[in-house]
């Protein structure tokens, strides 16, 4: 458990002088989950939508409107 | 000139004075400039040019593959004549495109099916997915499971990487869109436990936002084999804490010192238990 020693201590200084929080974050609003496993579609699109992924041929408009709008609509059928 | 290096980034060298701040990156035989105020900037390209044979090109728009351009909300960077080229190199211009990038909870394995007959074209066009994950988050999953089968690829992880070829089809325009915004630093960790099912090692990866921008993100597979979630989940969040410190190190070489502490969002309640409770330790 040595290697695990390092990270515990690593982490948990900073967090008691409160150079850094922790804090809980819910599946849903978890952004960095795109990087650790395949995701289905509407995921997929939820996230990208928010790393800022827009088109250089003006995304705002209409395009990124629809993702949101979709992402939004798949949430609230998952939450029920 | 009053420059000094930055000691958390080498090719970093800032110049603070009473007037303001100017920070230039070296890459090489190239510059990168920029500063507090316009008449600063003009000063130290003088000294230069007058030091040194050089060109000012005025705006950066193009750099290392990367292209930039400045809308009123903030700047805009993509790699779109990047891919166009790849595409062009491996002939699937006009392949039809798909939604994601790889297949939900799909894994690559080692030896499924026959090897493929090419793989110096392989890692080829891995070598140039990798240099798109720049501009490109959203592909770094796919490509870092593409890359474990470098040296001995299967067709199964060929089929894998036209599939990433072909979602980057569908999103030529697609880049990160730096706003201004608050400067906070926020990052998000996460893991997959056991997550390759060829040696049930697990991956873990953040992504670290400056405001509302995403400026740095990392996705790795880690060392040991990990025997519960939480000690996975932990080991991400001490790999995130640790760029967040470089992070927030280089901001202030840069003089933009943080008020706030950053925080790291993590949905393992057992690994923040651990990482905030000081009651709580791990067995020797």
């Amino acid at each position: 458990m040595k290697h695990l020693q390092i990270d515990y201590h690593f982490v948990h200084e900073r967090v008691i002088k409160g150079d850094l929080l922790v804090q809980h974050v819910s599946f849903a609003d978890q952004f960095a989950d795109i990087l650790a496993k395949g995701l289905s579609t509407p995921l997929f699109r939820y996230h990208c939508s928010n790393l800022m992924h827009g088109s250089s041929k003006h995304m705002i408009a209409g395009e990124c409107q629809d993702i949101k709008c979709s992402a939004s609509a798949i949430f609230a059928s998952t939450t029920c | 000139m009053g420059f000094q290096a930055s000691p958390v980034d080498p090719s970093l060298f800032v110049q603070h004075s009473s007037l303001g701040v100017v920070i230039l990156l070296l890459y090489v035989d190239d510059i990168r400039l920029t500063g507090s105020h316009a008449s600063l900037l003009s000063s130290v390209i003088a000294a230069l040019t007058q030091e040194f044979d050089m060109k000012d090109l005025d705006r950066l728009h193009y750099f290392l593959g990367l292209q930039i351009s400045y809308l009123p909300s903030g700047l805009f960077v993509s790699q779109t004549g990047y891919i166009t080229d790849l595409l062009g190199r491996v002939d699937l211009q006009h392949s039809k495109s798909c939604d994601t990038p790889c297949l939900p909870h799909h894994h690559l394995l080692k030896d499924d099916g026959q090897p493929y007959s090419h793989p110096q074209q392989y890692r080829s066009i891995i070598g140039a997915l990798q240099y798109l994950t720049f501009t490109r988050p959203d592909i770094a999953f796919s490509v870092n499971q593409a890359c474990q089968f470098m040296h001995n690829p299967m067709h199964s992880s060929v089929v894998a990487v036209k599939r990433i070829l072909r979602y980057l089809k569908g999103t030529l325009d697609v880049g990160l869109h730096f706003q201004v915004g608050p400067l906070n630093l926020q990052a998000y960790s996460d893991a997959d436990w056991a997550g390759d099912p060829n040696d049930r090692r697990s991956v873990s990866g953040f992504i670290v936002f400056l405001g509302s921008s995403p400026i740095s993100w990392a996705f790795k597979k880690q060392h040991t084999v990990s025997r519960s979630s939480t000690e996975v989940e932990y080991r991400a969040l001490a790999i995130a804490a640790a760029e967040l410190a470089w992070i927030r190190q280089l901001l202030c070489d840069i003089h933009i010192p943080l008020h706030i502490p950053p925080i790291i969002h993590c949905d393992n309640i057992s690994a923040i238990s651990l990482a905030s409770n000081p009651f709580f330790s791990i067995p020797e």
